[in-house]
């Protein structure tokens, strides 16, 4: 059992939300990790926008890098101040 | 990240289309970097290098593989440049082939003058170059060498390519066959100035004059038990020799003595000239200063 998935289960969400919409984790404000991501919209040092199923996440800070992108999978480093959910 | 990574440069407009496109193909980015508004550089693996520019053809995307990289990268570098990998293989394989033959015989040591009677017992036994190391048999080697006379210690050995043979003579390397118990004989008529005898026993001393062939130093020396035992001799003599030299020349002046001198020193090489004295002689209308030079002649044994 994966973290997202145990987290899941312990905050109770049913089954449908949970595999269906976006899961994201943030690590002390240095990297990130998405998934769900359904592509890029746009990407700079500064902001990186992630296409969802329905809506957008933008997230704001300084030296933003890709790190990894497979499939559904985003992995982001840099100074990480804020994720924004926007629909 | 493990495998063999491409890492490629993207030019174009909306680079964010591109990623989303190879996104929706199943190709993994890594390391997604925009050097500018219009300059992307990324890695994957290199299983979707191809896949990449399939996707890519003719879209206006200018795209550049930029370098390899991975533990797997030789094995990738040497699938794609198979004329690198054959020669390889050829050079490895003619390394292979050539490291069973034979091609050169060396001989060293302190038997390696009989070299000739080496080579033929070689030959005798069908040992040459570019044979098969596989038939050699060098215990055979090292048994029909100790059979040349003096020989105590033989050695075959293999050395790369190589056969090196060690043959050594006797107890002491440094004695040549062919030496025997002699005695150190003078070469000159003369008196003894100095006698040095380090191996062997003195047959003369200092002031004795001696004659060519007389013997100076015996071969032998007597034991504590005044046995007489044969030795190699081993010593050192000055002998005072005289010699006179006629010089021609056209006048009897001291330059002509000079010449005379020079010509003498000439004929006597490195010998030590002890003292000379100069005589005019005449034999007809020829003139001749006649020097009378008395010089140090060395005699060395062993």
């Amino acid at each position: 059992m994966g973290l997202l998935e145990r987290i899941a289960i312990d905050l109770g969400l049913d089954e449908q939300l949970f595999l269906s919409g976006v899961k994201y984790i943030v690590f002390d404000g240095h990297s990130a990790y998405f998934e769900g991501i359904k592509g890029i919209k746009s990407f700079s040092e500064a902001e990186i926008q992630l296409y969802l199923k329905k809506g957008l996440i933008v997230v704001e800070g300084d030296s933003l890098k890709i790190k990894k992108l497979c499939r559904g999978d985003v992995a982001l480093t840099g100074n990480i101040k804020a994720v924004k959910r926007e629909i | 990240m493990n495998g063999v990574y491409i890492c490629f440069e993207f030019k174009g407009r909306n680079l964010e289309k591109a990623i989303c496109k190879m996104q929706r193909n199943d190709i993994n980015l890594y390391k997604i970097k925009k050097m500018s508004q219009d300059r992307l550089i990324f890695w994957c693996e290199i299983k979707d290098e191809l896949k990449i520019f399939a996707i890519f053809d003719g879209s206006c995307y200018n795209i550049k593989k930029i370098k390899y990289s991975g533990l797997l990268y030789p094995v990738v570098f040497l699938m794609h440049n198979a004329g690198i990998l054959i020669g390889l293989i050829i050079f490895l394989i003619s390394l292979f082939i050539s490291n069973m033959y034979l091609y050169k015989i060396e001989i060293s040591g302190s038997g390696s003058f009989y070299k000739t009677e080496i080579n033929e017992i070689l030959k005798e036994n069908d040992i040459k170059s570019f044979m098969l190391f596989k038939n050699l048999n060098f215990d055979l080697i090292e048994k029909e060498l100790l059979s040349l006379e003096g020989v105590n210690f033989v050695s075959a050995k293999r050395d790369g390519s190589r056969l090196i043979i060690d043959v050594r003579i006797g107890n002491s390397d440094s004695i040549p066959l062919n030496r025997k118990y002699i005695d150190l004989v003078s070469t000159k008529d003369g008196e003894v100035l100095n006698i040095s005898v380090i191996r062997g026993t003195a047959q003369v001393a200092v002031g004795d004059n001696v004659v060519i062939g007389q013997s100076l130093i015996g071969a032998y020396y007597y034991n504590i038990s005044e046995e007489k035992v044969e030795t190699f001799v081993i010593g050192k003599i000055e002998l005072k020799c005289n010699i006179k030299i006629l010089y021609e020349t056209k006048c009897f002046d001291d330059n002509e003595k000079i010449d005379a001198l020079v010509y003498a020193k000439m004929i006597l090489e490195e010998r030590e000239i002890l003292d000379s004295t100069f005589k005019q002689v005449t034999d007809g209308e020829k003139k001749y200063i006649e020097i009378d030079i008395n010089y140090i002649e060395l005699i060395n044994g062993g």
